[in-house]
């Protein structure tokens, strides 16, 4: 499987994948820095982290989706699928690789996330001491609770002959997380939001959800990749 | 153990109606350089991922080197290599990158890279991206893809596809020296030429069945050189030569076509035409190639 992973995350060269990991969170917080320094005035830690949650939730919406895609669409202008069917790995081991290669990059996100968080604290609420909980929560929270977006946006990506429905369905997923609140909360798309902090009582129960099926997600489509044919 | 590095029984892969693949016994011995021909659509491609094990049969067996491909898929793969219809590459990446990422899923040395560049002359361009090669460059970073393990058995479909006439000689003298190290190779083609130059044995497919397979002198043995006469009179001169006991057949206008026969025998021949008051025109060799023997197989008309 490490080898597998390795291979993958060779493919990412020369790719928008990298830059977008960075882009994304520096998207979210730099908007939010933007509106506190319109502000002029410093800012509480609370309201700085409700102010990223605000924009952080969508964006990893939508660049679970562009990624997955991105992900799989590595393989398909070389035709690539009929020549690593060709080797001697199950197909599902690729798979699972791509799902980990996911979940690790936008880990990655989460990081450069924290990271800009307290960068823009260190500005706009100098010397109030730093909520390291919920600003973790803040980075990894929504991140872990969308495991399950990610099953579904990477079997889409790679089981579907076009990546037409997996953007399809990452716009849908976009909408359907700005308006979480309304959503009933089994729906996937209120997991990132409700696995926030300060958003419910139960955050646990929405990350450890997300986390556990979306793995279960990535295992079934792992099987159902093994069992497709590469015309 | 088996004496062929592949062997099918009755395999068969169809698509919804149409017979692909219908009911086809390949038999391709080891160490041997296998040619496998026919027209575009026949089926070609469709055995050579049956092979692998991309797709499914819908009937028969595959087996490689005597084990059978559906339980032994993964360590039957480790001894394979495969280029399959168009060459697969990651156009962003290098050559080198490229090969770097199959080495690290084969658990291979970088060392294999530089060689396998070598061996199909890509050295010079390990580090340009694949992206801007032409089809003839894509092809030799598919062949030495297909090397790189160093496999036992090579299947390289249509592999001198979009290479100029010095490539597609070099090509082939690669193939042609691949079972001195024990490789057996199974290389297809629609071109009968390129078979011809490479291929000890030979398996010619049309509409998805075997209509020939054997060794290739085999085939040349089949086609037999005739003696053709052209004569005033088909009918008498048919009529004259039946006498002789030989298979006489009326050729086309006023030809006549007979087995060949040795100088003393033609000219006795020549003497009962012309003794029978037939007027020969000329008399000639005709050795047909295994282009018309091809022809005559798949049937006139038929692209090639």
């Amino acid at each position: 499987m490490t080898r597998a992973l390795w291979a993958e995350a060779l493919k990412l060269h020369r790719t928008w994948i990298l830059p977008l990991v960075f882009l994304g969170p520096f998207g979210v917080v730099s908007l939010n820095v933007v509106r506190w320094a319109l502000h002029g005035q410093t800012v509480p830690w609370s309201q700085l982290v409700l102010g990223v949650n605000s924009l952080l939730v969508p964006a990893l919406i939508l660049g679970i989706a562009i990624l997955a895609s991105l992900l799989a669409g590595v393989e398909l202008p070389g035709r690539m699928w009929k020549q690593l069917g060709a080797l001697p790995l199950r197909p599902g081991t690729l798979y699972v690789a791509k799902f980990l290669l996911l979940a690790l990059l936008l880990a990655a996100s989460g990081v450069l996330c924290v990271l800009g968080m307290l960068a823009a604290g260190w500005i706009f609420a100098p010397g109030q001491p730093v909520p390291w909980p919920a600003l973790l929560q803040e980075g990894f929270g929504p991140y872990l609770g969308a495991y399950l977006l990610m099953g579904i946006q990477l079997a889409l990506s790679v089981l579907l002959p076009t990546q037409a429905w997996a953007i399809a369905a990452g716009i849908v997923g976009v909408i359907m997380g700005l308006g979480s609140g309304l959503l009933p909360h089994w729906l996937p798309w209120s997991f990132p939001e409700l696995a926030s902090p300060g958003a419910g009582q139960q955050p646990q129960f929405f990350i450890l959800c997300g986390v556990g099926l979306g793995l279960l997600l990535a295992l079934g489509g792992a099987l159902w990749f093994t069992h497709q044919e590469r015309p | 153990m088996s004496e062929y590095a592949v062997e099918t029984a009755d395999l068969a892969r169809r698509y919804g109606a149409v017979r692909s693949v219908d009911g086809i016994d390949l038999r391709v011995t080891r160490q041997g350089i296998y040619g496998f021909l026919g027209p575009n659509g026949a089926g070609k491609t469709t055995t050579l991922r049956l092979l692998l094990g991309l797709i499914r049969p819908s009937a028969g067996t595959v087996r490689v080197f005597g084990r059978d491909l559906r339980q032994e898929r993964m360590a039957i793969l480790r001894e394979v290599g495969a280029l399959v219809e168009s060459p697969s590459y990651y156009p962003q990446l290098t050559a080198e990158e490229n090969l770097a990422i199959l080495a690290t899923l084969l658990r291979l040395p970088r060392d294999r890279i530089t060689e396998v560049l070598g061996q199909v002359r890509l050295d010079g361009v390990a580090r340009r991206r694949v992206g801007g090669f032409s089809l003839g460059m894509k092809q030799r970073l598919g062949i030495a893809a297909a090397l790189l393990n160093r496999p036992r058995l090579l299947i390289l479909d249509e592999p001198t596809n979009g290479l100029d006439p010095a490539g597609i000689q070099e090509i082939r003298t690669l193939i042609r020296s691949l079972p001195e190290s024990g490789i057996t190779v199974i290389v297809s083609s629609h071109l009968l030429t390129e078979v011809e130059q490479v291929a000890t044995e030979v398996g010619i497919i049309h509409h998805g069945r075997l209509l020939f397979q054997g060794d290739i002198n085999e085939l040349r043995r089949r086609q037999a050189a005739r003696l053709i006469f052209e004569v005033d009179d088909q009918k008498t001169a048919l009529h004259a030569l039946s006498g002789m006991g030989e298979a006489v057949a009326a050729g086309d206008g006023s030809e006549l076509i007979l087995p060949y026969l040795e100088r003393k025998q033609a000219a006795a021949s020549n003497r009962t035409l012309v003794q029978a008051g037939c007027a020969v025109y000329a008399m000639r060799v005709e050795q047909p190639s295994l282009e018309d023997l091809f022809l005559s197989l798949v049937g006139a008309g038929e692209s090639l």
